[in-house]
């Protein structure tokens, strides 16, 4: 890749990441202004107190980018800057980018807590839930399960009947790589299936509200992991064209190149469905749970308790005994062992 | 379709969870043949012990209100298996009748609210309208 390449490749990177920049920035204002975050403060709290802690929260948000500048100029520094070099920064940096957004709220919301709206403060106690089952098949589109299907099967036919070179290694490498790929779907389904199962109670004087709140975040949520499914099942099909190259390169780079264009918009679109729907929600405040109350620290261990995420005092822990990080820690193992099979 | 919980109840959330099951059941809400969420999904939401849900539906199968088959979750049952799943003679049908009674009478409440109350509460279950 050229130089200039390398920069629009960048460049396009950041615009990829403009929306998800802007909704952080105003998520804490996204309720009006009787509202910061998920905490009822009085309406003139940004023109006191609020400012500081908005200021420290956005300045906060900015720490991600630092890190990828820095890593960016050293690699400059060093003559690694390759393309491979920038999507492997950008990739980790967006990882720890939602990291450090959760934590920033997290922080920042406790800090709010001390100038909350005094009638705010009392969790409400009559709580209801749905009683409507969530399974897979209810979030499932069929449309996109075949797309994914005829996908994988394109390129494991084209593999094994029209070999892309007469190189054993780089047929292998295309093999390892479909194997790979069919074995990220399956965790990508897992993180669906995980989406799902979480929900929540709703407080019972605003439960239609809420739980279309809910409804609306695991849909558009479910959304995302179905259209990074539907791109991950073409990755094969573009990179046996690639090396085939000619026209079929060419029809390649341009089919995904709008195709990642309409998963952009898509993308954008369920997020502006979504937070119109959240930014009209009224949050809840919840009793904490007996084992949260005794809970210290982001983690712990409760195997009675069915979820991932526990509500504490200041903010959540990770239990550490819930089903999904049993499941997580064994398809990490198996992509690990999977991966030495495959390089070997 | 929900179902409401009261943290401050002074009913265990189990039978909480139960008694609203079976009053959506009776107001027709719930239908036969109607799935019912998994132990786990309700658990969840409520955050609460797997047991906590596990014991609920447990009593509404022993009453033969809800049928519970391994690895398909459960269902509403058919009136008739109900009928039959339940069993109870007439004095422990009234027997429930005769504590809330009492808890009205201690409360001080006049024959005439108690009467009215009793009679709004029967109309709504029966029309469905009570979530």
């Amino acid at each position: 890749m050229t130089q200039l390449q390398i920069v629009l490749l960048y460049l396009a990177s950041i615009a990829l990441r403009i929306p998800r920049i802007k909704e952080r920035w105003i998520a804490p204002l996204l309720r009006g202004p009787e509202w910061f975050f998920d905490v009822a403060v009085a309406p003139d709290f940004l023109r006191g107190p609020g400012a500081a802690i908005l200021r420290n929260y956005r300045w906060w948000l900015f720490i991600p980018w630092g890190i990828e500048g820095l890593t960016l100029v050293a690699l400059w520094l060093k003559g690694h800057l390759s393309a491979a070099n920038i999507l492997m920064t950008v990739t980790v940096i967006t990882l720890f980018t939602r990291f450090n957004y959760y934590a920033a709220r997290i922080v920042t919301e406790n800090r709010t807590r001390h100038f909350e709206h005094p009638e705010a403060r009392q969790p409400t106690s009559n709580v209801a839930l749905s009683l409507e089952p969530r399974t897979l098949s209810a979030y499932t589109d069929w449309r996109v399960e075949a797309g994914i299907i005829l996908a994988l099967s394109a390129a494991a036919l084209w593999l094994a009947f029209l070999p892309a070179t007469q190189d054993p290694a780089i047929e292998r490498r295309l093999l390892s790589l479909m194997v790979i790929d069919v074995y990220a779907q399956g965790g990508l389904l897992l993180i669906k299936s995980g989406v799902i199962r979480s929900g929540g109670a709703a407080p019972v004087d605003n439960v239609e509200q809420y739980l279309a709140w809910r409804e609306s975040l695991r849909r558009f949520t479910t959304g995302i992991c179905d259209l990074v499914r539907l791109l991950f099942s073409l990755k094969p099909l573009l990179v046996v064209s690639l090396i085939v190259g000619g026209s079929a390169r060419l029809a390649a780079i341009i089919g995904f190149g709008i195709l990642s264009m309409v998963a952009v918009g898509l993308e954008w679109r369920s997020r502006l469905a979504y937070l119109n729907v959240a930014s009209r929600t009224r949050p809840a405040k919840f009793p904490l749970l007996p084992a949260a109350q005794k809970a210290r620290g982001p983690v712990g261990f409760w195997p009675s308790l069915p979820v991932l995420l526990l509500r504490t005092a200041n903010g959540y822990a990770l239990n550490l005994a819930s089903t999904q990080v049993g499941i997580a820690g064994l398809y990490s193992a198996g992509f690990a062992s999977l991966w030495m099979w495959l390089v070997r | 379709m929900f179902l409401s919980i009261d943290i401050n109840d002074r009913r265990a959330i189990y039978r909480q969870i139960a008694d609203g099951i079976k009053a959506l059941i009776a107001s027709g809400q719930l239908r036969e043949g109607q799935p019912l969420p998994a132990v786990r999904q309700v658990a969840a939401d409520l955050g609460v012990n797997l047991n906590t849900i596990a014991a609920a539906y447990r009593d509404l199968q022993s009453e033969g209100l809800i049928i519970v088959k391994r690895g398909l979750g459960a269902t509403v049952a058919s009136r008739s298996t109900a009928q039959k799943g339940a069993q109870h003679s007439e004095d422990e049908l009234r027997r429930p009748l005769r504590t809330a009674l009492t808890e009205l009478v201690l409360a001080g409440m006049p024959r005439g609210e108690i009467l009215s109350l009793v009679s709004d509460e029967l109309r709504s279950l029966l029309k469905g309208a009570k979530s």
